[in-house]
C-alpha cells in the first residue's frame, strides 16, 4: 500500500511539474512581462493603398530577419492575405508571398509564385535573387548560378558577382570566390547595411570552410552584433576555435533565442559547466514547437539530439528528415556526424556521393569524408 | 529600388526563427454532462498587440496593467471563443480571476471559466483569436470529453468550426475497461461472492466431510463453471439495465447483492448444491450485473456512445474477475490438503464473509452507515 501511495504522489508531483500552476501576483507593482519594443506599423488590417500595404509588409518582414521573431512574420502574412484574394496578383505582392513562403520553410510553393513573377519581367532583380536563394538552400546549384547570372545588368552587377561567388565557393571553387569578393571589399562601405552583412556573413562563411578561421571571424566582427544571424556565425567560428568561454560569454544574454541557447549550451558543456537545466529548457522549446506542427527547427533539434542529449540514433532520423529539407553545408555537417556515430552506412554513401558530385569544400568536412573514404 | 536592400537579406543562409510563434493553451474539460471548465492561456505579447495593455508604453508590463483590464480581457475570451453543442452556443458562467502563467516563450494571462452547454449533441469550437492579425498563430486545444483521455488539436483562428469528437470508441473502451477493472476492486461484495463460490474447488465432498482434490483439472474445471455462469448473468442483466430496458430499485439490488455474499458463504458450511454452485453463481449473477449497471450509469451521463462504454465496462470486469481468480486458484490448490485451509480459509474466512455481508445488508436495509462497502 506504500509503494501504491508513494507513485500516486510521484506521479501527481510529475504532473504539478508538467503543468506549473498559475499564478496570481501579489504586488500590483510586479513587472509580469518585459515586451519587445512596440510595432511602429498597426497590426489590425485597415483600407491602405496598395503601395502603402506593401510597404507595410516589408517593414514587418524586415523586422522578422533582425529579431528572428515570427510573430512579425505572422502579422506580415495577415496584412499580404486581403491582396491575394484576386484574380491576377501584383508581382510585388506575388514576391512577398514568395518571401514569407521561404521564410516559412516552404521552399516548393516559393517557387511558384517568384515563376510567375518571371515570366512577366525576365530580369526582376528581387525575383533572382530570392531563386538563386532557394536554389542554394536546395544545392540546385546549377539552377541557382543561373539565377545569379541573369542579374548581371548595369545596376545589379555587384550584387550579380557576390550572387554568383557565394554558390561558386559551395561548388567547389571557393578560392576563386574569395578573390572576387574580395575585389569588393574596398566598395563594401557605400552599401546599404543589409547588403554589408550578406556580403560579410557570405564571406565569412568561405572563410570558415576554407579553414581560415581567424579570418572569418574577423569579417563577422564587422557585423552589427544585436543581430541574432550575426552572434550565431560568430559563436560557429569561436566554437571551431574550441574557445568555449568567449561563446559562453557572448550568448549569455541571448537565451530567450532557442539556436544561440543551442550553441551557449554547447559552450557549457565542453566547460563542464552543468547543463541540465539548458538541456531541459531546450527540450521544452522544442515540444512547444513540434505541440504546434512547426518543423523548421529540425537542423537545430538534430544538434541538440547528437551534442547535447548524446543520442546519436535519434539525431540521425532528425538529420534524415532535414536533409529532405534542405541541404546547406551545416545540414549535411549534422547528417554526416549523426551517421558516422551510428555508423549508418548507407547514409555516409548517399552523402559521400552527393560530397563528391557538389563538390563542396570544408575543412572539418572534408578531411573526415577523405578519411572516412 | 528603395527597399532594394532589404532583399538582399533573403540571401542568407536559411535562418531558424529564434523562437516558436505565437500559440495560446486551450485547455476544455467536460466535467458533467453538460458543464465545461476550460482554462486558456494567452501570451501577455499576443494580448498587448490586442488590448494595448502596456498602458505607459515603458514595456514593462505590470500586474497592475494587467488587472484593471480585466474586464476586456473577459470579454476578449468569449468574443474568441465560442463553443457549441447540438449547434446551440453554451452560456459562460462561474469567470474565475485572471492568473499568469509561464511556458517557453514569456509570461501568459490564465483565463478560467466554466460554460453551461446542451446536455446532448455534438461538439464544436468557433476559435478566432488573432484571426486577420498573426497567421501564424495558433490555438493548442487539448479537448478531454467525459471519461475519456485527452486528445489535442491544433487550431487555426478563423470562421469555419471546428468539430470536436467524443466518439473516439478506442478511448471510450479503454477508460471504461479500467473503469471497470477498478469497480470490481473497489466493490468487496462481489469480490466476496466470488472467493466464498471459489473456496470449496480445491475440495471434494466425502462422506459428509472435506476431502482435498486429486488432480487439478477438477478443481478447474468446477472454477470455470462458476466464474462463466457469474460473467454470463451479470453481464446479461448489466445490458438490459445499461440500455434502460429493465429496472430494479437500487437499495433492492444492493441489499440482493450482499444477501448473496451471505448465502454464498454460509452454503460453505453447510453445503447442499456442492458441485451445482454454478448455479447459484448463475442466479445471484443476475443481481451482480444491475449492481454493475447502476455503476455504469453514473458514469456515463451525457456520454455520446454508451454501448461502447458498456463493452469496455463488461471488458473491464472480467479483466478484473480473472486477475482475482487466477491469483487464487494456483494458491489454494497448493495448500488444499492443509488443515488450515479447511479449518481457517473454509470455516472461519466463510463465517468472516457472512458476518461482513450481513452487516452490509443491515445497512443497506436501513440506510445506515456502520462499515464501509
Amino acid at each position: 500500500m506504500r509503494y501504491v501511495l508513494c507513485i500516486i504522489v510521484l506521479a501527481m508531483s510529475c504532473v504539478q511539474g508538467a503543468y506549473a500552476a498559475p499564478r496570481v501576483p501579489t504586488h500590483l507593482q510586479e513587472v509580469i512581462e518585459v515586451l519587445p519594443p512596440k510595432i511602429t506599423t498597426p497590426v489590425v488590417v485597415q483600407n491602405l493603398s496598395l503601395e502603402q500595404r506593401v510597404l507595410q509588409i516589408q517593414a514587418l518582414l524586415l523586422q522578422a530577419e533582425t529579431t528572428g521573431d515570427p510573430r512579425y512574420l505572422g502579422y506580415a502574412q495577415a496584412q499580404l492575405q486581403p491582396l491575394t484574394h484576386k484574380a491576377v496578383i501584383d508581382d510585388e505582392v506575388l514576391l512577398l508571398r514568395a518571401k514569407i513562403n521561404q521564410l516559412n520553410h516552404h521552399f516548393a510553393q516559393a517557387q511558384i509564385d517568384i515563376v510567375q513573377v518571371l515570366q512577366r519581367q525576365p530580369t526582376h532583380p528581387q525575383a533572382l535573387l530570392l531563386q538563386a536563394a532557394i536554389y542554394q538552400v536546395k544545392a540546385e546549384f546549377a539552377l541557382a548560378r543561373q539565377s545569379c547570372q541573369r542579374l548581371r545588368t548595369l545596376s545589379t552587377l555587384s550584387l550579380a558577382v557576390i550572387c554568383e561567388a557565394q554558390v561558386n565557393a559551395l561548388n567547389g571553387k571557393a578560392a576563386q570566390s574569395v578573390q572576387t569578393m574580395h575585389t569588393l571589399l574596398a566598395s563594401v562601405n557605400s552599401l546599404e547595411p543589409s547588403q554589408q552583412t550578406w556580403f560579410y556573413l557570405g564571406l565569412g562563411d568561405i572563410a570558415m570552410r576554407q579553414g581560415n578561421f581567424k579570418q572569418a571571424e574577423s569579417y563577422y566582427r564587422r557585423l552589427d552584433m544585436n543581430q541574432p544571424v550575426a552572434l550565431a556565425a560568430l559563436a560557429d567560428v569561436l566554437l571551431a576555435q574550441k574557445r568555449y568561454a568567449e561563446v559562453s560569454q557572448y550568448l549569455r544574454s541571448y537565451q530567450q533565442h532557442d539556436g544561440l541557447l543551442l550553441r551557449f549550451a554547447i559552450a557549457q558543456q565542453a566547460l563542464n559547466l552543468p547543463v541540465d537545466a539548458l538541456i531541459s529548457t531546450l527540450n521544452a522549446r522544442f515540444n512547444a514547437l513540434s505541440l504546434r506542427g512547426d518543423n523548421s527547427h529540425l537542423r537545430e533539434k538534430a544538434i541538440f539530439t547528437l551534442r547535447l542529449l548524446h543520442q546519436p540514433q535519434q539525431a540521425l532520423v532528425l538529420a534524415q528528415q532535414n536533409w529532405q529539407q534542405q541541404r546547406e553545408p551545416q545540414d549535411a555537417s549534422i547528417y554526416w556526424d549523426s551517421a558516422q556515430a551510428t555508423q549508418a552506412k548507407n547514409d555516409l554513401k548517399i552523402l559521400k556521393k552527393w560530397l563528391q558530385q557538389t563538390q563542396l569544400q570544408d575543412v572539418a568536412f572534408g578531411t573526415q569524408v577523405q578519411g572516412a573514404i | 529600388m528603395k527597399w532594394f536592400w532589404y532583399w538582399c537579406l533573403c540571401c542568407l543562409s536559411s535562418v531558424s526563427y529564434a523562437h516558436k510563434a505565437s500559440d495560446s493553451y486551450l485547455n476544455i474539460q467536460q466535467i458533467d454532462a453538460s458543464t465545461l471548465h476550460i482554462q486558456w492561456d494567452i501570451a501577455l505579447r499576443d494580448l498587448d498587440i490586442l488590448l494595448n495593455l502596456d498602458a505607459n508604453n515603458d514595456r514593462q508590463l505590470t500586474w497592475r496593467e494587467v488587472v484593471v483590464r480585466t474586464l476586456e480581457l473577459e470579454q476578449l475570451a468569449t468574443q474568441n471563443l465560442v463553443i457549441r453543442r447540438n449547434t446551440q452556443d453554451c452560456k459562460t458562467d462561474n469567470v474565475q480571476p485572471i492568473a499568469i502563467d509561464n511556458h517557453v516563450d514569456g509570461a501568459y494571462a490564465v483565463m478560467r471559466f466554466s460554460v453551461q452547454c446542451e446536455q446532448q449533441g455534438a461538439w464544436a469550437i468557433q476559435y478566432r483569436l488573432l484571426q486577420n492579425i498573426d497567421v501564424l498563430h495558433r490555438g493548442i486545444l487539448s479537448w478531454q470529453a467525459l471519461h475519456q483521455t485527452a486528445q489535442t488539436l491544433v487550431v487555426a483562428a478563423g470562421e469555419q468550426e471546428v468539430i470536436l469528437s467524443d466518439l473516439d470508441q478506442q478511448h471510450t473502451v479503454q477508460s471504461f475497461w479500467q473503469e471497470g477493472i477498478s469497480h470490481i476492486w473497489a466493490g468487496y461484495d462481489h469480490i466476496l461472492f466470488l472467493l466464498s463460490l471459489l473456496l470449496p474447488i480445491v475440495l471434494v465432498r466425502h462422506q459428509q466431510t472435506w476431502q482435498p482434490v486429486q488432480r487439478w483439472q477438477t478443481a478447474l474445471l468446477d472454477a470455470v463453471g462458476i466464474v462463466t455462469a457469474f460473467t454470463l448473468a451479470h453481464s446479461l442483466t448489466l445490458v438490459l439495465a445499461a440500455l434502460q430496458w429493465v429496472y430494479l430499485p437500487s437499495r433492492l439490488v444492493e441489499s440482493l447483492i450482499a444477501a448473496s455474499v451471505i448465502i454464498a458463504a454460509l452454503h460453505n458450511l453447510w453445503p447442499v448444491l456442492h458441485r451445482w454452485r454454478w448455479l447459484m453463481a448463475f442466479a445471484f449473477g443476475l443481481i451482480h450485473g444491475f449492481g454493475f449497471a447502476s455503476a455504469l450509469t453514473d458514469l456515463t451521463a451525457g456520454l455520446e456512445a454508451p454501448l461502447w462504454a458498456l463493452l469496455g465496462f463488461n471488458l473491464g470486469v472480467e479483466t478484473g474477475q480473472l486477475m482475482i481468480v487466477m491469483v487464487f486458484i494456483p494458491l489454494a490448490y497448493f495448500y488444499r490438503a492443509s488443515p488450515y485451509y479447511q479449518r481457517w480459509l473454509l470455516t472461519g474466512g466463510s463465517l468472516a464473509v457472512a458476518s461482513v455481508a450481513s452487516l452490509w445488508l443491515c445497512q443497506r436495509l436501513f440506510n445506515l452507515s456502520l462499515i464501509a462497502g
